[in-house]
C-alpha cells in the first residue's frame, strides 16, 4: 500500500492515471501531455507499474499502458486529486520534473 | 518447486481447509447440511477452475490470485459460521445476532471481491467492445459490486431483522441491474 501512496503523491503520475481513465494509451501519447524528458517519463511509468496501478502491453512496436486500479485505489486517486494543491496539480503545463520522480 | 506445483499445492491446501471447515460446520449444525454441501461444492469448482487456469496459462497469475482470494473469503465465512454456531450452542449469541453477523460477513466479502474486479485485465485484443469501453465497464462493475456489498452489510447491520434479508437482497439486485444495464450500453456502443 506504501507504493500506492508514493505513486499517487506525485501530480504528474496522477495526471497520467487521469489520462488513462479515458482508455489505453501508448507511452508516446502519454508523454506528449507533459513537458518532461523521456527518461523522467519512463521513471514515472516505472513507479506506477511497481505500485500495480497500470499495466503495459506490447502491441507491435508500441507499448500500450492501461489503468489497473482497484475500487479502493480509484477512490484514493479521486481524493488525492480533490485535496491536492491546484497550483501544483497542473503538471501538464509546468515542466517541473527534472530529477528523480520518486 | 515450479509455479504450477506451487499453485496446485496452495489451492489444494485452501480447498482442504474449506472442506474441513464445511465438515465442522455440518457436525455443529446438521440441520443446515444443504448450505455446507453448497459451500463444499463451490470450493471444489473453485479448486478445479484454478488448477485448470494455472495449467492453461502460466503467464498471467491474476486469475489464480483471484481464486486464492475467493478461497480465503470462503474459508473466512465458514470459520465465522462455525464460530457463531458454537457460540450459539453455548447461549452466548442469539439467533438474530448470528444472522446479522453472517449477513455482514457476506456483504464485506462481496465488497472485497468487487474491489479487485477492475484489476483483472484481459489482453487488449480480446475485448468484446472497444478497450476504453471495456475498462470503463469493468470499473463500473467493480464500484457496483463494492457498493452492493457494503449496502448488503449495512442492511443486515441496521434494518429490523424482519426486513434485513429482503433489504439486503434488494440492494444486491440494484447493483446487478445497474451492471447489466451498463454492459448493454458498452456492448451496443
Amino acid at each position: 500500500m506504501n507504493s500506492v501512496f508514493k505513486a499517487l503523491a506525485d501530480p504528474t503520475r496522477r495526471r497520467v492515471l487521469e489520462l488513462l481513465r479515458e482508455g489505453p494509451r501508448t507511452a508516446g501519447q502519454l508523454a506528449d501531455n507533459f513537458a518532461v524528458s523521456k527518461p523522467t517519463m519512463s521513471a514515472h511509468f516505472a513507479v506506477l507499474k511497481a505500485a500495480d496501478l497500470v499495466a503495459s502491453e506490447k502491441l507491435g512496436k508500441q507499448v500500450v499502458f492501461r489503468l489497473k486500479l482497484s475500487v479502493l485505489e480509484d477512490a484514493l486517486l479521486g481524493f488525492a486529486g480533490l485535496f491536492a494543491d491546484r497550483g501544483t496539480s497542473a503538471a501538464s503545463t509546468t515542466p517541473v520534473e527534472t530529477g528523480d520522480p520518486a | 518447486m515450479n509455479t504450477l506445483s506451487a499453485i496446485t499445492l496452495r489451492t489444494g491446501l485452501a480447498s482442504a481447509i474449506v472442506f474441513a471447515l464445511a465438515a465442522a460446520n455440518f457436525l455443529a449444525a446438521p440441520d443446515k447440511a444443504l448450505i455446507w454441501l453448497i459451500a463444499g461444492g463451490t470450493m471444489a469448482i473453485i479448486a478445479f477452475v484454478t488448477i485448470r487456469t494455472a495449467r492453461s496459462s502460466a503467464i498471467d497469475n491474476v486469475p489464480t490470485q483471484q481464486m486464492d482470494g475467493a478461497a480465503i473469503a470462503a474459508a473466512a465465512l465458514l470459520a465465522l459460521a462455525l464460530g457463531l454456531t458454537l457460540l450459539r450452542g453455548q447461549g452466548i449469541v442469539d439467533g438474530e445476532t448470528n444472522d446479522r453477523l453472517i449477513g455482514i460477513g457476506i456483504g464485506l466479502v462481496l465488497a472485497s471481491q468487487g474491489n479487485a474486479l477492475p484489476k483483472t485485465l484481459r489482453p487488449l485484443t480480446e475485448s468484446r467492445c472497444s478497450p476504453a469501453n471495456a475498462e470503463k465497464l469493468q470499473r463500473f462493475a467493480g464500484w457496483a459490486v463494492v457498493l452492493a456489498g457494503l449496502g448488503f452489510a449495512l442492511a443486515w447491520a441496521v434494518l429490523p431483522i424482519s426486513m434485513a434479508a429482503n433489504g439486503a437482497m434488494a440492494v444486491c439486485l440494484i447493483g446487478v441491474a445497474a451492471t447489466v444495464w451498463r454492459c448493454r450500453v458498452a456492448f451496443n456502443a
